[in-house]
């Protein structure tokens, strides 16, 4: 069985700045990591390799420090890390970045299954999963909480929808968005990470895509591009007061306009 | 923390490891804390080889990582952030297996360092009634009877003394009538039917590591159970002491981060007079007196670290690093107690427990008084 | 010749519009007024029809019906396969969905397959004097607000409930209602039955309602239970309820237990002492409910409930069903 898992580097979220007036990230202002989401991601295909037998192969796209992240996946019984970094991807926007990885995954041959987080911490879009299992043509199982059960060609699990959480059953090739409640990833042993720090990490470059087009890669394939960035002002506490009979109501109310109740 | 020039990526890699159990250690700690309950702490022990911190700084082929005393001391200044209790226990598995890596033989080392760093939980025992800094009153004797070496006495206050596999102790080997008395230093198995434990301690603090009292009737071992040279016990005993105290200090510098952490997060959102507490300059003064203590104790201990790594003489580094962090963790843990006040007198916080286990690491691996015994004899050398 | 019609996606869940809709109507409405161009809608379900009406009245000019039993249930591919068809026939510029599980779901593959432009998340949409649209999305979790455009046509948007307003219902207004062919997909995904909904963990939960010592007895939680599943949230309790064993530790919000920042944190008979202060006050919108005013947790409130909790949970609980 090949599992593949997708993952994604990102700054600290709580430190990160941007560059003044730009719209790059500042990369000294704060640590990267990998991506939480894609973690939970690792941490399911660690259980099925223990579980099932697999060769687990972790995918990042990135600059070259995203090794790192193929080495947090090494350091989790991952068996192979290959990084996409070439500046011919950068600039990338969701569009090109799954074409990317789509390619890279083609390279890769026969796979049963794809594992991603829902989303990543700094783009927020969640688009990446859905539009590689576009482009792959494979089944999507998107907003995945549980993964019930795997065998050799199928996985049982629990999917999150508008219309709530629902038991579904879906056979492989298919590729699986995992949301925060998948499971809770573990830590890592010692030797484990050292380990992981003297593994090879393969690297990828457009050359090593040449069945592509590589006119849709990085900025080049992008439809869509930040104009700029904007902090948000800091959040002053409204302080409003509701006493008296209609209070409920008028709470009630108050948080529906704002967008937090139930759709 | 700002960039240190000891740490390299691989000490970072074990920080957060580290960082992760004690994480999870946080979780148990008050509970140990308040029902003495070492099994948690003999549990953490476990996890902990489990996660390969147990030997660190222990060459592989005994087991270890092959990495190195900064290693080791960066995991131990997290775990103490996470449990004291388990901190204060992981620190003397590390010194009996530093008695065992100093002065043992290859097939000792094999023989213990390698379980040890699997989760074989060891002790050490210098300390009696009649002998605690005063290490050469040990009255623990072993004598030579035939094959056997028979060994007799009380060893008290011993960290670990009740769920180890096996003591490290030191017992006196010269005749009683003789001028200059000469030590050695013997691993006993747990289950030696001569090694009775009598009692674990109730403290003031660290309440979760058992401090044990046990006894030694007739204990027989055989020659195989001497470490390191006959007659060299207490040297051997010394040179384990020494680094065992800069981990002494070095859970004192962890503590004294989660004391200021409390401090800090409890004086922004306690209002009187109007405003945040910590909007009075007075206290700002204190964090700022609280953060300069962190700062000096890590560079002390993280120094005294690097000397024993690259071999060179530590023996003053090691306690003045040792004195000024444990003495400043109480200072800390103090002042913490009074930014919080009433509530951090209460169990609702945890400053009264970290206040509660800072005392005793300046009295464990040598007391204060002894730390500036040693500094003063160093500076004003024979005179 | 490019037109700017706005194509809407309606999500609808057993023949119930999704309220998104009619905000996505209300923005496409404002489009098209401006720039002269229509706006359409595509809905897809089973047992539909009657739907469509609701969206002439809330402004579309168009409804295409994609009405068969082969879509009773959301299924991402079968969804998109009809969607691009339409797409490409009727060239819109703009595709909104709602950023809802359906639509984030959708509209990626929609993206990928027309090689097209996609924004997610967005909070406001705002045309531009080119005839493009600026949108507005928060990036790196709320920290950074960012300004997106996109050049492909179509170009394809999710947008956040509650972001935009619908517009007024107007019954008169005339629209037309066309049925559409539906191509047939079978769905790779066996639906199995109803999920058992996973209880969230209280620092994932984008919604906690914690309790406090305005909580009387233990028995009690069962309320504050029922006001976070009105929410879709989870329960959470101060120190001394977990200490005096009410709740395990696990629900414990607070500097010694969990440090929680979801969208929505309810206080109920809460005072806010400082170390549960320290665990919440990051969190999105805090309500307070306390029959004490003088507490601690509406200092930093950006709702504060002067009443007695056993009156006014409960009350919340019913408005909430509807």
């Amino acid at each position: 069985m090949h599992i593949i898992v997708l993952a994604k580097q990102v700054p600290d979220i709580e430190k990160v700045k941007f560059l003044a007036g730009s719209n790059r990230v500042d990369r000294k202002s704060a640590d990267a990591e990998i991506n939480p989401f894609d973690l939970n991601a690792v941490e399911a295909a660690q259980q099925m390799k223990a579980n099932l037998g697999a060769t687990v192969t972790v995918l990042s796209m990135g600059p070259a420090s995203a090794e790192a992240v193929l080495r947090e996946a090494i350091a989790r019984d991952a068996d192979r890390g290959i990084l996409l970094t070439d500046d011919a991807f950068a600039g990338a926007d969701t569009l090109a970045t799954a074409y990317t990885l789509a390619a890279a995954i083609r390279k890769l041959g026969a796979f049963d299954l794809i594992l991603c987080g829902e989303k990543t911490v700094d783009g927020d879009t969640g688009q990446i999963g859905p539009a590689v299992a576009e482009r792959l043509g494979i089944t999507l199982l998107p907003f995945v909480s549980q993964i019930t059960e795997a065998t050799a060609d199928k996985i049982v699990a629990v999917i999150e929808t508008s219309a709530g959480s629902l038991n579904v059953e879906a056979a492989f090739p298919l590729l699986i968005t995992g949301t925060k409640e998948l499971n809770t990833p573990r830590l890592p042993t010692l030797k484990d990470k050292l380990r992981a720090r003297k593994a090879e990490v393969e690297k990828w470059t457009a050359a090593d895509l040449s069945d592509a087009d590589a006119s849709k890669f990085g900025a080049a394939g992008s439809p869509t591009w930040v104009e700029s960035i904007t902090v948000p002002p800091e959040k002053k506490r409204k302080g409003e007061v509701l006493k008296g009979e209609g209070s409920a109501n008028q709470l009630v109310a108050a948080l529906d306009k704002a967008g937090l109740l139930k759709g | 923390m700002g960039k240190f020039p000891y740490f390299t990526e691989e000490h970072e890699a074990v920080r957060e490891i580290a960082r992760g159990a004690a994480e999870e250690f946080k979780k148990t700690a008050a509970e140990a804390d308040k029902n003495h309950d070492y099994k948690i702490v003999h549990k953490n022990l476990k996890r902990l080889a489990e996660l390969n911190l147990i030997g660190i700084h222990v060459p592989t082929e005994y087991g270890g990582e092959g990495l190195d005393l900064v290693g080791h001391f960066v995991a131990l200044e997290e775990i103490a952030k996470g449990c004291l209790s388990t901190a204060f226990s992981y620190n003397t598995q590390r010194l009996a297996m530093d008695a065992i890596r100093l002065g043992g033989t290859d097939a000792q080392k094999k023989k213990y360092l390698i379980p040890a760093c699997a989760g074989s939980i060891i002790s050490f025992a210098t300390t009696e009634p009649e002998a605690g800094s005063d290490v050469a009153a040990i009255k623990t004797t072993a004598v030579k009877n035939g094959e056997k070496w028979v060994i007799n006495g009380t060893k008290h206050y011993i960290t670990n003394g009740v769920f180890a596999d096996w003591h490290v102790l030191v017992a006196k080997t010269s005749p009683a009538d003789s001028q200059r008395p000469e030590f050695t230093a013997f691993v006993v198995n747990g289950d030696n039917p001569g090694v009775k434990i009598s009692k674990v301690e109730n403290k003031m603090g660290a309440t979760a590591s058992p401090t044990t009292e046990y006894f030694l009737e007739n204990c027989r071992v055989g020659d195989d159970a001497v470490l390191g040279a006959v007659g060299g016990g207490m040297s051997l005993a010394l040179s384990a002491l020494e680094i065992a105290r800069i981990g002494i200090g070095t859970q004192g510098l962890g503590l004294m981060q989660v004391a200021l952490e409390q401090a800090i997060v409890y004086g922004k959102e306690r209002v009187q007079f109007g405003k945040p507490i910590l909007k009075n300059q007075a206290l700002q003064f204190h964090i700022a007196n609280m953060s300069s203590r962190v700062e000096i104790a890590r560079n002390l201990l993280f120094h005294a670290a690097w000397l024993k790594d690259q071999g060179l003489p530590a023996g003053k580094e090691a306690a003045i690093a040792k004195l000024f962090a444990t003495e400043e963790c109480t200072w800390v843990c103090n002042m913490a107690m009074n930014i919080l006040c009433g509530p951090g007198y209460t169990t609702d916080y945890p400053v009264e427990r970290f206040f509660r286990d800072a005392k005793v690491l300046e009295m464990g691996g040598g007391t204060s008084e002894i730390m500036r015994m040693i500094i003063s004899r160093e500076e004003l050398g024979k005179f | 010749m490019q037109n700017k019609d706005v194509l809407i996606y309606v999500e609808q869940e057993g023949g119930r519009v999704h309220p998104i809709a009619f905000e996505l109507l209300g923005k496409g409405r404002e489009l098209a007024d401006k720039t002269g161009s229509r706006v359409c809608c595509a809905l897809l379900g089973s047992g539909i029809y009657d739907a469509a009406k609701e969206l002439v009245a809330y402004g579309a000019d168009v409804v295409y019906v994609f009405d068969d039993a082969s879509l009773a249930t959301f299924d991402s591919l079968a969804h998109k396969q009809n969607l691009v068809t339409l797409i490409n026939e009727i060239k819109p510029a703009f595709v909104l969905f709602g950023a809802t599980f359906t639509g984030k779901a959708l509209s990626p593959r929609v993206a990928a397959t027309l090689e097209a432009g996609l924004n997610s998340n967005c909070t406001a949409l705002e045309l531009q004097s080119d005839g493009s649209l600026l949108q507005a999305r928060p990036a790196f979790t709320g920290n950074f607000l960012a300004h997106v455009k996109t050049k492909s046509v179509p170009a394809l948007m999710t947008v956040r409930y509650r972001a935009l307003e619908a517009g007024a219902r107007n019954d008169s207004r005339k629209g037309e209602i066309i049925k559409r062919d539906v191509q047939k997909v079978a769905s790779a995904i066996k639906v199995l039955g109803k999920g058992a909904a996973k209880e969230a963990s209280i620092a994932a939960a984008d919604v906690v309602v914690c309790a406090g010592r305005g909580l009387k007895k233990a028995d009690d939680f069962a309320m504050v239970k029922r006001l976070a599943d009105a929410l879709g949230g989870v329960v959470g309790a101060t120190r001394p309820l977990v200490d005096d064993g009410w709740i395990s530790k696990d629900h414990q919000v607070g500097f010694s237990g969990t440090i929680v920042k979801p969208k929505l944190y309810v206080g109920v008979g809460v005072s806010g002492s400082p170390q549960h202060l320290a665990g919440m006050r990051e969190s999105g919108t805090i309500v307070a409910i306390n029959s004490d005013p003088s507490v601690a947790l509406f200092r930093i409130a950006d709702y504060s409930v002067v009443g007695d909790i056993y009156e006014i949970v409960p009350q919340m609980i019913e408005l909430l069903k509807k």
